[in-house]
Parts: structure tokens; C-alpha cells; sequence
């Protein structure tokens, strides 16, 4: 079903309609989020699939090692690339920078770099030499609404999941030189992941609106021009119950909302990120609310995020490969056996 | 040296100030009367920022926004003013002089969330198939670009007699440990979490919140009132400059 | 009924779909959708598809066609489509609007302000905003003539016959397949005897609701309601590729989360 079109007026009106009646057009509940399915590459580290209902994000991350930024010698290269292509949906253009993309990328880099998701001082090599680059591509396959949300769990997902190559440093002075092993020769590391991101958004609909379209579409066809007086006139007036918030919002919800606030949060109640960037104005309790209702979400996602990573462990390590692989020891278990051999003796 | 203390034990800042206290704020509006509809100025505490309004004006097509093909996502809002916001930042604003390109991405979000502020306080639908463009010049930043911005183009609107529902009066608000600071400036920044809030003039109702430092959820509700009664005073303080350009003009006119 | 894949290419074995061996006349192909004549007497598919064919009353004439899942509609004269305003052009006396049409190879189609059913005077002609979704019947399409034209009216009497501006209800995007089934289910009698009732049937078993089904893809319905409205349309989009059974128990899922 190609979606290349505006939201005709009594779609408009039917959503706003149903929203006062408590019904979503998917039969969801305000707060509930569509079906989040996570799935990693079986072959590759850092690949992850992310289902959002209909909509579908893929990210890869990769690594590779460069020169650190002059001003910046001991941090190692973060890069956040998020393209949308035509492929998510024919109303983008590719090349071109759609306002959306402006939108998401910005979210995206402000949630996960900027909040120092990755620990990107453990990327250093050789301080001011050499140091890994670290790529997260996002691509964007199917688009139904909360590309952001699915993008932004997909990026910290990934990095979850990713393993960088070994490296190790031979020869000394201006001789140094970096080697990366391959993973048939030394086990490949996780990177340093200091929180989870994940980011909710909350769209918001102008309840007011929705009986003065209401009204207007009862009386007669023509009628635009005194529901917008209507509404003038409700501007003054105090309701509490006037914002309809909902959670996730599917691309039809999306291009009707009147405003959204996306919020990232990690699992210990830490804002990463606020932006609601005009539309809709909301009271300053409402907002309060959502950033609450936000790290919930947060801790319920990174919950299946960190399930799926251990499934896919268990899945990897047939025949306790990784167990063999390992380099360092077993502190514990060996401290351990030292004692029960001395009580032994 | 050591490192200037952002908040002394005696409850003083680094610029003097108590905790709930804005930097000292000058605005004036109609500055640019012959290039513009409608201009401003503000300075708050060494951020400056101009603003000129051109417009509601037939949309031009170089402008990129097209009139009929106007930015919409639904039919309802097809009558509706468009708005443009172009910023520039001076070369000179920040104290390492540089040349900034025109697309930086940080400063083409800025422009648009300042859009969509405004197309929600513009009354949008009395203006049907024309354009207002606004253009902002930073001329010196140190902390609160977003909220300088906000308010110089709320007073540029004012200034160019657009209607609208109220002012929109931004400002920031931090946290150090647990004490809140409000109005922070370019250091405060640096060292703490903030938020920059725009409420719709004197009301509870939040235009904008913007938060790009990772801070605990509890902190949260002090940062977001602090900013708010920031938003709410700044308000006065324009609204008073507003109106005391409008009693000279009575003035002028009546004389 | 019967129903085998065929593919471009593929021999249409018309032997053992048609009954020659009956002498009391002779037997009459009407080549449908999907199909090529190559003279003298071999049929060809050009799509890929399900090979379907049906009879007539008359028992002597056999059609067949290739039922292919398209994305896209093409435009046929007298096909009802469900499309939405987009622009209004043209001077008042001849004013024209410009509709979009879903899911249709021609993205765009031509409704004259004039082919309404009260369209005599200009008073009585409907003005239709941007955005307004209305349900037209196809009068004129060719491949020369580009964009369909539209009408509102049903040509045979004049009168309105449900045409026109779709007020209320909501309107949803199914296959274009499930559209052309949905019309075909409802229009002929000849499928009755399946003892299969579509899902639309099954709905109206115990749901009041109207509906109206375009060609191209697009439905609308409208009821007391917007939950049995959402109830309708989840219905109908979530069942088109289940079984028989399986959509009966699908649809009362559904109507049983509605009554929650």
C-alpha cells in the first residue's frame, strides 16, 4: 500500500473523532507501543534488524582505525550516519536533506553521541597517533511512523552487539606500529558502552480541535471558517483534559499530531534528551508526565534488548566456543578451588 | 589558574548573581524600520541578537518555500501562513573568530524549531497563501542562543503588527548538584545540564523544551519551574519595552 | 472455479478448461485481463497470476483471465474509484477539480464541476475543498487521453446513486486485488454458490455500518461509531490473505475485542 498521500480531511477528522473516544485506529491503548521485535545478525557482530509494527530499521556498525581529531587526542571517532533513502518511503528524496531526516539525525546524534552513550576515550589507540573510528549506518527500510524511536534503539542495540577487532601495539618509540587481528586470531572486544538510549515520542493532539472540527462537520460543509473562530475563542478558556497524548504513533497519527516530544532516557532514570520544538503548546504537567513515562519505556525496552543480546549469545556460543576462546581467568572459580584443595589437605 | 567557582557556598555566581536571577536584559523593537516590517534587538547579558521580519509578503520562489507547496502534512492546515527562519551567526560572536557555514545542521534545526514555534503562535490562518520570513543575526553569544533568538523573534512579530496569541518568551534554567540556576550564561553551560523552555506568554503552556545534557529524572520538575517563572518574567520585562515604544509613538503621533 | 499459476510464457492448456466435446453449440472464449490471442488458436498469459475462469448463464461462453496481485490499478471505463480532491482549476463556468487517485497507474484524474446529478446550476453544484474525498465512477480513460475524467452521477438516470462527496466515516487503504474481489463478491451472483461469504457479509452480520469500495484500492465506511468503524476496517485489511475458517475466526476476534 503506497502512502504518497496527504491524510484527506475526513481522515483528519475521523482520527481527532476517534481520539475522543478513547479508540486508536489500530486498537491500541494511548500509552501502548506497537510490537518491538530486536534481531541480530547471526553471521556478523553489530548488525541489527529492529521491527517497530511496520516500520523497519537496520543498523551496522563498523570500525576502522584513523587518525584522532587534532584538537581531540584522546578521543576515538564516533559517526552517526542516518540517510533516509526513497527505499523507507517514496516522499523522500534521496540527496536531499528533507526537513524529517533534519529532525531525526539531530535526535539521534543529541541521544546517543552527545550523551556519551559510547565511551569514546576507549577508542584511543595511541594518544594523538591512532584511534578507531566507530560507524553506526542507520538505514531506514520501511517507514510507518516512529523512524526515530526504532532508529535510535537500533543504534544502541547495535553497539550492545557489536565486537571491534583486537589490536595490539609492536615496536616502541617512532617505530610503533598497530595490529588488527582478525577474529580467527584473537577473540574480538565489545565496545565500552556506558548507558542505553532509548527514545520515546509522545504525539500530542489538540483536543479543542477535534470538537471544533467536530461541530463544523455536522453543521455544514462549509464550515471551516467559523471552526477556526471557534478556536480562537478556546484558547482563552481552561480544560484540562485537551491534549491527547499517545505513545508511538503510527505515520498516519504522525502527519495529523499537532505536536510531538521526543524523549531519550536510559534505564537509570537519566534524560538524555527533551526536544519539543514548537507546534502544539502543552501544559508544563503533561510534559512532566511523558518524561516520566519515558524512562519507564526506557527500562522496558533495554530489558528486551538485553534478553535478545543473551539469546543470541547462547545461539553464538555452540560448543562453548566463546568459553574457550577467552583469554583472561576465571578469578572466582579458581580462587575457589585453591580453597576447597587446602581444606581438602 | 583555578577554575572560576560556578556557584559560590554564599549562593553568588560566577557573574555576581543570586540563583533566581536573569542577566540583565535590553530590547528594543522597531530598530530597522526601512529594511524591514518588523525588527528587534535583545541583549541578555552578553548574548545579542537582531531579528528582522519581512512579510506576511506574497511567497517568493526563491525563498524555497513555495506557497502552494507549502511544508503541510495534512489538508487542514493547507490555508495557512508559511513561515521561513534563517539565522546567521556572526563570525565574531564567539571569542575564537571564525567563519561559520551557512549549514550547520545545529543552526538549520534551530531555525526550524523556531518555525514551528511560531506557526503555532502566528494566527497562520488569517494570512492564507503569503509568507513571513524571519531572519535572525547572533551578533554575540554567551549561553542562550535558542532563548535570545526565540524572544528577539517574538518582539520582530510584535513589531511588525502579525497577530498572534501572546508573546513567546523563552529562557534556560540549570542544575549544579542540586541547586537550580536560571539564565545561565556561556560558562554555567559548559559546567552543568540545562533546559531551554518557551512558554506561551504568561501561561502554563509549553512551547518549547529543549534538553541536551543527560541529567536524572528528579531533577527534572525544579529545572522545568525555575524556567518557566524565567519565561513568565522576561515576559514583563518585554512586554514593558513594547509598550513604552508604543506610548512614544502615541506620542509622536498625537503631538 | 479452478485455479493454477501460470506464468508469461506458459501454454494455456485450453482443452481442459473448456468443454468442446458438448455439440449443442459451440463453445465461445472471452479472453480477460492478463491474456494474449496469438492467431490462430493459441492463448497466451502475459502476467503472472492464479489462471481463473468463469461461465456465463449461458453456459456457452467462458471467460478467462489471470487474477494477478498488482500494486497498481489501471484505469477501466465504468469502474468506481474512491479518490480525493486535490486542486480546483478552470474557470466558474467550467470549472474542473483535480483528484488523486491511489494506488492508480494514473496518478491523477479529471472531475468536471458539471457531472454532479444537480450540477444544472451553478447553486446546486457541489464546492469541494482540498482534501475532500469523493466516490466517482470512471467515464472516460484511454491511453491518449492521459488522465481519466471522472463523473458523479450514474449516466443511466441521472441521479445520484451514492456518487459524490463521501461525508464522514473513514477511508482506508487494502490491496488492490482485495478491492476487485470485494466488488466482484458483492456485484455477481455466480460466486453465491461458493457458500462463502466475504468478510464485508461477515461484518454485516452483526455490525451496522456502510461501505464503499473503489477500485483502486481504497475503501470507506462510516457508522454510529469510531470503534466499530476501526473494528470494520482492521477486519478487512488483517483478513485478506487467511483461509476461509480462519478469517471467520479472525473477524470475530476482532469483534470481540471491540465489545471489550
Amino acid at each position: 500500500m503506497a502512502r504518497d498521500l496527504k491524510p484527506t480531511l475526513i481522515e483528519n477528522t475521523f482520527v481527532l473523532k476517534a481520539l475522543t473516544e478513547n479508540v486508536r485506529l489500530d486498537n491500541r491503548s494511548f500509552s501502548q507501543m506497537r510490537n518491538l521485535d530486536i534481531s541480530f545478525s547471526s553471521t556478523e557482530y553489530g548488525a541489527v534488524d529492529v521491527h517497530l509494527g511496520r516500520t523497519r530499521v537496520i543498523v551496522r556498525i563498523s570500525a576502522e582505525v584513523t587518525q584522532p581529531r587534532s584538537d581531540r587526542p584522546y578521543d576515538g571517532l564516533f559517526v552517526i550516519s542516518t540517510e533516509i533513502s526513497p527505499m523507507a518511503a517514496p516522499t523522500f528524496e534521496a540527496g536531499r536533506k528533507s526537513e524529517e531526516e533534519l529532525v531525526i539525525s539531530r535526535i539521534i546524534e543529541k541521544s546517543i553521541r552527545q550523551s556519551q552513550a559510547l565511551d569514546t576515550e576507549s577508542l584511543c589507540i595511541l594518544a594523538g597517533e591512532k584511534c578507531w573510528l566507530v560507524r553506526a549506518d542507520v538505514h531506514f527500510l520501511d517507514h510507518d511512523g516512529g523512524l526515530l524511536d526504532a532508529g535510535c534503539l537500533a543504534v544502541s542495540a547495535a553497539l550492545l552487539h557489536y565486537r571491534r577487532p583486537e589490536i595490539s601495539i609492536v615496536g616502541s618509540g617512532d617505530a610503533r606500529q598497530v595490529v588488527v587481528h582478525p577474529p580467527t586470531e584473537k577473540v574480538p572486544v565489545p565496545l565500552s558502552v556506558l548507558h542505553v538510549p532509548v527514545c520515546v515520542t509522545f504525539s500530542f493532539f489538540n483536543m479543542k480541535l477535534a470538537q471544533s472540527s467536530l461541530t463544523a462537520a455536522t453543521s455544514t460543509t462549509a464550515a471551516t471558517t467559523p471552526a477556526k473562530e471557534n478556536d480562537e475563542i478556546d484558547m482563552d478558556t481552561d480544560d484540562t483534559d485537551e491534549t491527547a497524548v499517545l505513545v508511538d504513533a503510527s505515520l498516519q497519527e504522525e502527519l495529523l499530531r499537532h505536536g510531538f516530544m521526543s524523549v531519550t532516557s536510559n534505564i537509570n532514570k537519566e534524560i538524555c534528551q527533551i526536544y519539543k520544538a514548537g507546534q502544539l503548546a502543552v501544559e508544563i504537567e503533561t510534559l512532566l508526565s511523558c518524561s516520566e513515562a519515558a524512562t519507564a519505556v526506557a527500562e522496558k525496552v533495554t530489558k528486551l534488548i538485553r534478553r535478545r543480546l543473551k539469546e543470541d549469545e547462547v545461539a553464538r556460543n555452540v560448543g562453548n566456543v566463546l568459553e574457550e576462546a577467552r583469554a583472561e581467568n576465571d578469578r572466582l572459580v579458581a580462587d575457589e578451588g585453591v580453597i576447597q584443595d587446602m581444606n581438602n589437605d | 589558574m583555578s577554575r572560576p567557582e560556578i556557584y559560590s557556598p554564599e549562593g553568588l555566581r560566577i557573574d555576581g548573581r543570586r540563583w533566581n536571577e536573569v542577566r540583565h536584559i535590553k530590547c528594543a523593537i522597531n530598530t530597522h524600520p526601512a529594511s524591514s516590517d518588523g525588527s528587534s534587538i535583545i541583549e541578555q547579558g552578553n548574548t545579542k541578537v537582531m531579528c528582522n521580519v519581512v512579510g506576511p509578503a506574497e511567497p517568493t520562489s526563491s525563498s524555497g518555500g513555495g506557497g502552494a507547496k507549502s511544508n503541510t502534512n495534512s489538508f487542514a492546515n493547507e490555508n495557512k501562513v508559511t513561515l521561513s527562519v534563517k539565522a546567521t551567526v556572526a563570525p565574531f560572536s564567539t571569542i575564537d573568530r571564525r567563519k561559520r557555514s551557512g549549514n550547520d545542521s545545529r543552526i538549520q534545526e534551530m531555525c526550524l524549531t523556531i518555525q514551528h514555534i511560531f506557526e503555532e503562535a502566528v494566527m497562520g490562518h488569517l494570512q492564507p497563501r503569503s509568507q513571513i520570513v524571519i531572519s535572525l543575526y547572533i551578533l554575540a553569544q554567551d549561553g542562550g542562543m535558542l532563548q535570545a533568538c526565540i524572544n528577539a523573534a517574538s518582539l520582530a512579530l510584535i513589531d511588525a503588527g502579525i497577530p498572534m496569541y501572546d508573546y513567546v518568551c523563552a529562557c534556560t534554567a540549570g542544575m549544579h548538584d542540586t541547586e537550580v540556576l536560571l539564565d545561565l550564561n556561556r560558562l554555567e553551560e559548559n559546567d552543568m545540564p540545562f533546559l531551554t523552555m518557551a512558554t506561551l506568554g504568561a501561561t502554563r503552556k509549553v512551547s518549547l523544551m529543549q534538553l541536551e545534557t543527560r541529567v536524572g529524572v528528579d531533577k527534572l520538575e525544579p529545572m522545568m519551574a525555575a524556567a518557566m517563572s524565567g519565561c513568565h518574567y522576561l515576559r514583563q520585562i518585554m512586554d514593558a519595552q513594547v509598550r513604552k515604544h508604543g506610548k512614544n509613538r502615541l506620542a509622536r503621533v498625537g503631538a | 472455479m479452478s485455479a493454477s499459476i501460470v506464468l508469461p510464457g506458459d501454454p494455456i492448456p485450453l482443452e481442459s478448461l473448456i468443454d468442446f466435446s458438448s455439440s449443442e453449440a459451440e463453445p465461445t472464449i472471452q479472453l480477460g485481463p492478463g491474456t494474449l490471442h496469438i492467431p490462430p488458436s493459441t492463448v497466451v498469459p502475459i502476467r503472472a497470476g492464479a489462471l481463473m475462469t468463469s461461465s456465463s448463464k449461458s453456459a456457452t461462453t467462458t471467460t478467462i483471465y489471470i487474477d494477478t496481485p498488482t500494486g497498481r490499478y489501471t484505469p477501466a471505463i465504468h469502474d468506481v474509484v474512491i479518490g480525493t480532491v486535490t486542486s480546483r482549476f478552470g474557470d466558474l463556468e467550467k470549472a474542473y477539480y483535480r483528484i488523486s487517485l491511489p494506488s492508480c497507474t494514473s496518478p491523477q484524474g479529471i472531475l468536471s464541476a458539471s457531472a454532479f446529478a444537480n450540477a444544472a446550476s451553478r447553486k446546486t453544484r457541489p464546492n469541494l475543498a482540498p482534501g475532500t474525498v469523493i466516490y466517482a465512477r470512471i467515464s472516460a480513460t484511454s491511453l491518449a487521453l492521459g488522465e481519466p475524467e471522472l463523473e458523479c452521477f450514474d449516466e443511466k438516470t441521472g441521479k445520484e446513486a451514492g456518487f459524490g462527496e463521501l461525508k464522514g466515516g473513514m477511508v482506508a487503504d487494502i490491496s488492490v486485488g482485495l478491492a476487485r474481489r470485494l466488488l466482484l463478491l458483492s456485484s455477481s451472483s455466480s460466486f453465491q454458490d461458493t457458500q462463502k461469504m466475504s468478510v464485508v457479509d461477515i461484518l454485516g452480520q452483526s455490525l451496522a455500518f456502510e461501505i464503499a469500495v473503489g477500485r483502486n484500492g481504497r475503501i470507506w465506511i462510516n457508522s454510529d461509531n469510531c470503534a466499530t468503524t476501526v473494528a470494520v476496517i482492521r477486519a478487512i485489511q488483517e483478513t485478506e490473505d487467511l483461509p476461509y475458517l480462519e478469517m471467520q475466526e479472525h473477524v470475530a476476534k476482532i469483534l470481540k475485542q471491540m465489545r471489550k
